[in-house]
């Protein structure tokens, strides 16, 4: 793995990985990852739903700022996305799981419900964290909250000259990207979509509240 | 501050009831007074709060600052960033009593709060603070441009036979030209080319760039040529120039433009003067340009500022190997020999504006000539070095 970590960036089985605050950190099979410093917290919507779609994907959080030094609390049986501090760019032959590290999910942390990290992703990686337990728990940016496993993919060459990804080069947590479900569904035949969109409900209650001033 | 006016309001209201004979020429008069200063605080307390970390170049303003602190008059100094609604960035005269002496008040354009590049443009107005530090703190380091400034002024004649108001006018227009120049070489000095860039893309925007505006001289600045060609004799002293020089950019095309302008009395319309009078206004001016240069070297010569332009180029081509493939220069930062920020910055801009293409053409669905996809890359490239930054500032605390 250290080979990696020194070759070019421009070279395909480059590994990245940084800041590398202390070596220790790099096991034989995983990397300790620290938080950073940006988290998005769920808005308290006065909408009756959330529908994902491209239009609300950014309506449902809040992004906030943490210093290090500072720290974020997050109430019981609640969730946060937030990123590593680390920026991490792997191989074309390696994939990655980001688990939680076993001290943090000792305090009923949970990081992760969707901890694959593909080959070629480049980013600060989003966690999902949530408080388990019945007790708000204090986070800290800076300190280590998960462990990177990097597992060899059999591959002779990149799958694709370009690089692609939704989330390409995050270096804070990022609002779910959606597309609209009637696009999503069209592919799989089916031409009439239900769909509510945010501007139907608002403009709906406007005429609720104008028919009860009449 | 609440605690002291509450108990000066107070101290007010017994006094007045012990000598009643007081009120209305002295107590009632204080109470106004007292309630516009908090009208002015209450000025500043939404812009202030509204430029929260997530709403300005935080990194920046940590390493301005860092910069700053080695400035003696300048050690404890602080800045606290406004957002304003103009497309303009200022520097809030706080000679005010109400303020301690050590805060700066700086204005950034609440539309660029977040972009990177465009707010390098602070470090001019931060330059203002620290004239204003210098100014009042009576230190020799100003000391030979005020001799100059007056020497330039008394040494013209036809200033001489005017009025003493438009003499005391005139010699205004002139200290703020000075400090114009001032600011802009402090600023050259402290964050290298990347603040030519940053100002001309601001004076682009505005249009100050086009149409004969870049030889307008106004009351408050000298004309954008002259700025560009004091910051480009600046460059050369720093050692950056040779290096930046053969960049296939606009922005390096117009500095060339620019700095080759000589001005004439007919620049100095505005002012409304006769020519004469112009004419000598601009000989005074050029006689203090060499007296600028020499007291920003005094402000700055504790900011090691030597090898800068050498340590971005020689990092030039890792800082790129990074970006253009969508990786956070903290890469070159994360060993023991590692570029300052300062270099990370300006390889970072001169990547963005040179390279950008590099980068997009290895994306899915992305096309380089579209300007969204362009805007959208062109953020990506800033948040990727304020996180250079950032991780600068954390490997360094570690190693120390």
């Amino acid at each position: 793995m250290n080979v990696r970590l020194d070759l070019p960036v421009r070279n395909e089985k480059s590994l990245v990985i940084t800041p590398r605050v202390r070596p220790e950190a790099f096991d034989e099979d995983s990397v300790d990852l620290r938080l950073g410093c940006y988290f998005l917290l769920s808005k308290r919507s006065h909408e009756p739903f959330f529908a994902p779609d491209q239009h609300t994907a950014t309506s449902l959080h809040v992004k906030v700022h943490v210093p290090l030094g500072e720290y974020l609390v997050i109430p019981a049986h609640e969730t946060v996305l937030g990123a590593t501090l680390e920026f991490i760019k792997l191989p074309y032959d390696a994939s990655g799981e980001i688990l939680t590290k076993s001290s943090v999910a000792r305090t009923f942390i949970v990081v992760e419900t969707a901890p694959w990290i593909h080959p070629e992703y480049r980013g600060c990686l989003t966690l999902e964290i949530a408080n388990v337990s019945n007790t708000p728990v204090l986070l800290y940016p800076g300190r280590p909250i998960g462990q990177l496993v990097l597992l060899k993919v059999q591959r002779r060459r990149r799958g694709s000259a370009k690089l692609k990804g939704s989330y390409f080069g995050p270096v804070a947590p990022e609002p779910p990207a959606f597309s609209d479900p009637e696009d999503e569904l069209f592919e799989l035949g089916a031409e009439n979509v239900s769909v509510i969109r945010k501007i139907q409900l608002t403009k709906r209650r406007t005429e609720d509240s104008s028919c009860g001033v009449r | 501050m609440a605690r002291r006016s509450k108990d000066h309001v107070t101290a007010i209201a017994e006094n007045a009831r012990r000598k009643p004979e007081r009120i209305e020429h002295l107590y009632r008069p204080a109470l106004p007074i007292e309630k516009n200063d908090w009208a002015i605080i209450h000025s500043f307390v939404k812009p202030a709060a509204d430029a929260h970390s997530l709403s300005t170049p935080d990194p920046l303003l940590r390493l301005a600052l860092s910069q700053l602190h080695r400035i003696p008059v300048a050690m404890h100094a602080k800045i606290v960033v406004l957002l304003t609604s103009e497309l303009m960035y200022f520097q809030k005269d706080t000679s005010s009593k109400l303020f301690p002496p050590d805060i700066g008040f700086v204005e950034i354009p609440y539309s660029q709060g977040t972009s990177f590049f465009s707010n390098i443009i602070i470090y001019h107005e931060i330059g203002h603070f620290v004239y204003q530090l210098f100014s009042k703190s009576g230190e020799a380091t100003f000391d030979g441009l005020s001799i100059k400034l007056e020497a330039a002024v008394k040494g013209q004649k036809n200033l001489q036979v005017l009025t003493p108001d438009r003499k005391a006018w005139l010699r205004e227009i002139l200290e703020n030209w000075t400090k114009e120049v001032f600011c802009d070489l402090f600023a050259v000095r402290l964050v290298g080319p990347a603040f030519t860039f940053a100002l001309i893309d601001l004076h682009w925007l505005v249009g100050l760039m086009g149409a004969g505006n870049e030889k307008q001289f106004d009351e408050e600045h000298p004309s954008p040529a002259l700025r560009v060609r004091e910051q480009l004799a600046q460059l050369k002293r720093e050692g950056w120039w040779p290096r930046i020089r053969k960049l296939n950019i606009e922005h390096i095309d117009l500095v060339n433009r620019l700095s080759r302008i000589d001005e004439d009395p007919d620049d100095l319309l505005a002012l409304g003067e006769t020519k004469e009078v112009r004419q000598s206004l601009l000989s005074a001016f050029r006689q203090v340009l060499p007296a600028i240069e020499t007291a920003v070297q005094k402000a700055t010569e504790h900011i090691p500022t030597g090898k800068l332009a050498k340590e971005a180029a020689d990092y030039q081509e890792e800082i790129d190997d990074c970006l253009s493939n969508g990786t956070v220069p903290s890469r070159a930062v994360d060993r023991d020999l590692r570029p300052g920020p300062v270099a990370i910055i300006n390889t970072a801009y001169v990547f963005q504006l040179t390279k950008l293409g590099s980068l997009m053409d290895k994306l899915f669905k992305t096309d380089r000539n579209l300007p969204a996809d362009r805007m959208k890359w062109r953020r990506k490239v800033e948040a990727w070095t304020m996180k250079a930054l950032e991780d600068f500032e954390i490997l360094n605390a570690t190693t120390k």
